[in-house]
């Protein structure tokens, strides 16, 4: 039997960074040259609004003090729609996998405290690569046989990169929000949308470009990663194209939340009309390994019988990854 | 899957036990029952932190240890892998996968595996499989459940950890307990090597896993010490499993245990592990989380036969317990 997703959840932070906020900071960039460069509107944050304007998130240490949520906080929300949506009793959850590159601690693994948080007793373990986690996990479970695959596992990429953000630095100010998504796979019960392919790998000689570091903020080189990002991903859609019949008109493509005008730059390159491209990025931000799932999470019910729905994803390590998958 | 070679890497430091609890002598303190029973079972370990550094500072800023530690987890285990990867013979950029895991690392993302085999130069399939501590029972017990069709021609494990540098020095039994090195495996579903992987096994206590942890921002935690009886319960069931389901057969297995406290050997040689084949360097190297086994196993593999089993079991933080058994062609 083909993987199935059976359902998906979301879970963002309710504090808004709207780019008005951004140019206030006063650090060199306005709501112009943020919309023309990264289409960005809004970003959700789990941290007080007045403790980005006076402590600029300079010791991200003490972000966690002021924070309405962490990364588990999310993760747990996420799960408990994607488990409402399916009709699972999360009891049934026989693995859970997480993806996140804020941690809440380095050890135990953040499945393991999601499982914790849940009070499931059942395997679970991180699978990480920051942003492509969606093509990542997906890719990861169809190399398991399926008989070694419990009846109902739980994915989860969850992030709170805006207690990682530097917010005297005026890229990474206006770029990050926090997220988590949940989805629900199955390779013994069919579901909603059917994976019909899926492609994971990375490039580790590129792996200092993006960096969260363990003590400190986030860095990345940003000219060097958007080249990539637009190149890759359109390399990964035109391989799906190439392979499957992909109609632009009825399927959807929802690529990795990390610039809308990167995301247009892609959808002009392979004539994506609007109305079949999904997206996040412009209200949430950059939600890391959460953008891409949530987004399809978001969209759920508009999903319609018949329908593909493209996911190409980039992001650190170098990592990227497509999956192709059929409602 | 044939275990074509393994290497293991360790810092230079040799912290003695007995610098640990002179520390704590100098500070007025007395060290628990517990703390004296792991200084004696542990008399020393490797570190990547300078003994000046431990003394003046006792670490009580973990954030500070990464300016002067002799080797990051990421060198160490880039220092085991190019080891494991000439052993082996081959060209690096035959490796088609790279698997990481550590719960000391100094960077969320890129994963180990990724840095790791960036430091290789490698331009191949890398992302992190971790427990909670780089734990190899785990992703060899993934790699066993994957379709021979999606596994490349050779497969590079790395489990890396430096805890180290995220002890407080001035408080708890941790102190005494950790040391750190790296590990690397270079596998093959289909090229034979010397060694195959019999079987692995890998499972979680979430419930328990918040009893240990390694802070983002600090040091190491075992809230209760209760957590290494639970350790060694863990491995006990294991050996018992194991050996009950071969029967006759236990004078062939070499035993590597979890390299924890509380390991009542006596238990485990009841149970059919021989006196004499069973092999621990926990006096050398202590708890380096889930690495310390294979890092045994690395130093000690010249010394056991042809046709032998070996066990290795693993444990590391985060209640993440489970064997792997190899077996010696």
């Amino acid at each position: 039997m083909t993987l199935s997703i059976l359902s998906m959840g979301y879970a963002h932070p309710s504090t808004v960074i709207d780019n008005q906020f951004i140019e206030d900071l006063d650090i060199g960039t306005n709501e112009e040259w943020i919309l023309s460069k990264i289409g960005i509107r809004s970003r959700l944050t789990s941290l007080p609004i007045d403790y980005i304007k006076e402590s600029r998130n300079e010791s991200p240490e003490h972000a966690r003090k002021q924070r309405e949520i962490d990364t588990t906080g999310l993760a747990v929300k996420a799960t408990e729609m994607a488990c409402e949506r399916a009709g699972i009793p999360k009891e049934k959850l026989g693995l859970i996998i997480c993806n996140t590159c804020t941690p809440e601690e380095l050890s135990p693994s953040e499945a393991q405290r999601i499982a914790d948080a849940l009070g499931v007793e059942c395997l679970a373990y991180d699978v990480c690569s920051a942003c492509p986690a969606f093509a990542l996990h997906i890719d990861y479970l169809r190399n398991f046989r399926e008989e070694e695959l419990p009846e109902y596992v739980l994915c989860i990429s969850s992030a709170v990169v805006t207690q990682s953000v530097n917010y005297n630095d005026r890229s990474d100010s206006a770029i990050w929000g926090d997220g988590a998504a949940a989805w629900i796979v199955s390779a013994k019960h069919e579901g909603k949308l059917k994976v019909r392919d899926s492609f994971f790998t990375a490039d580790p000689t590129r792996c200092d470009a993006v960096v969260v570091d363990s003590f400190g903020h986030f860095h990345q080189d940003g000219r060097a990663v958007r080249d990539f990002s637009v190149r890759q991903t359109v390399r990964l859609i035109k391989q799906i194209e190439k392979d499957h019949d992909i109609d632009w008109n009825r399927d959807i493509f929802i690529g990795h939340q990390a610039n809308r005008t990167m995301l247009a730059q892609i959808t002009n390159n392979r004539k994506i009309p609007d109305s079949n491209h999904w997206h996040n990025v412009e209200e949430i931000g950059n939600q890391a390994g959460a953008g891409a799932p949530a987004t399809l999470a978001m969209n759920w019910d508009k999903i319609e019988p018949g329908q593909q729905i493209v996911v190409a994803v980039v992001g650190a390590g170098l990592s990227w990854g497509s999956i192709l998958l059929e409602a | 899957m044939y275990l074509l070679s393994i290497a293991a890497a360790e810092p230079q430091g040799l912290l003695k036990s007995s610098h640990v609890l002179e520390l704590e002598a100098s500070s007025g303190q007395t060290p628990s029952e517990m703390e004296q029973y792991i200084a004696s079972a542990v008399p020393e370990r490797r570190t990547v932190l300078p003994l000046e550094y431990i003394s003046s500072s006792l670490n009580k800023n973990p954030r500070e240890a990464i300016e002067i530690a002799s080797d990051t987890p990421s060198s160490l285990a880039a220092q085991a892998a190019r080891s494991a990867i000439e052993e082996a013979g081959i060209d690096a950029k035959e490796i088609g996968l790279v698997l990481g895991g550590s719960a000391t690392p100094l960077q969320t993302i890129p994963s180990e595996a990724q840095r790791v085999a960036g430091a290789l130069s490698l331009k191949t399939n890398a992302y992190d499989i971790n427990g909670s501590s780089g734990e190899l029972s785990l992703l060899l017990s993934n790699l066993l459940k994957w379709k021979d069709e999606r596994l490349p021609d050779y497969i590079l494990c790395v489990s890396t950890n430096t805890p180290t540098a995220r002890l407080d020095y001035s408080k708890g039994l941790e102190r005494y307990l950790f040391g750190d090195g790296a590990v690397a495996l270079l596998l093959s579903p289909r090229i034979k090597g010397p060694i195959r992987v019999g079987s692995a096994d890998y499972k979680t206590s979430a419930g328990r896993s918040s009893k240990t942890r390694v802070e983002i921002y600090g040091h190491i935690h075992i809230d209760d010490a209760e957590y290494f009886s639970y350790l060694s319960e863990q491995q006990q069931e294991i050996v018992r499993t194991l050996l009950s389901s071969n029967t006759g057969e236990s004078d062939k297995f070499f035993f590597i245990d979890n390299h924890y406290p509380n390991l009542d050997k006596e238990a485990l040689y009841s149970l059919g592990v021989h006196r004499d084949r069973h092999i621990s360097h926990f006096d050398k190297i202590g708890s380096v989380l889930g690495t310390a086994p294979f890092i045994t196993f690395s130093k000690s593999k010249a010394q056991i036969p042809a046709g032998s089993t070996v066990l290795l079991s693993v444990a590391g933080l985060g209640a993440g317990t489970g064997y792997v058994t190899l077996g010696v062609e």
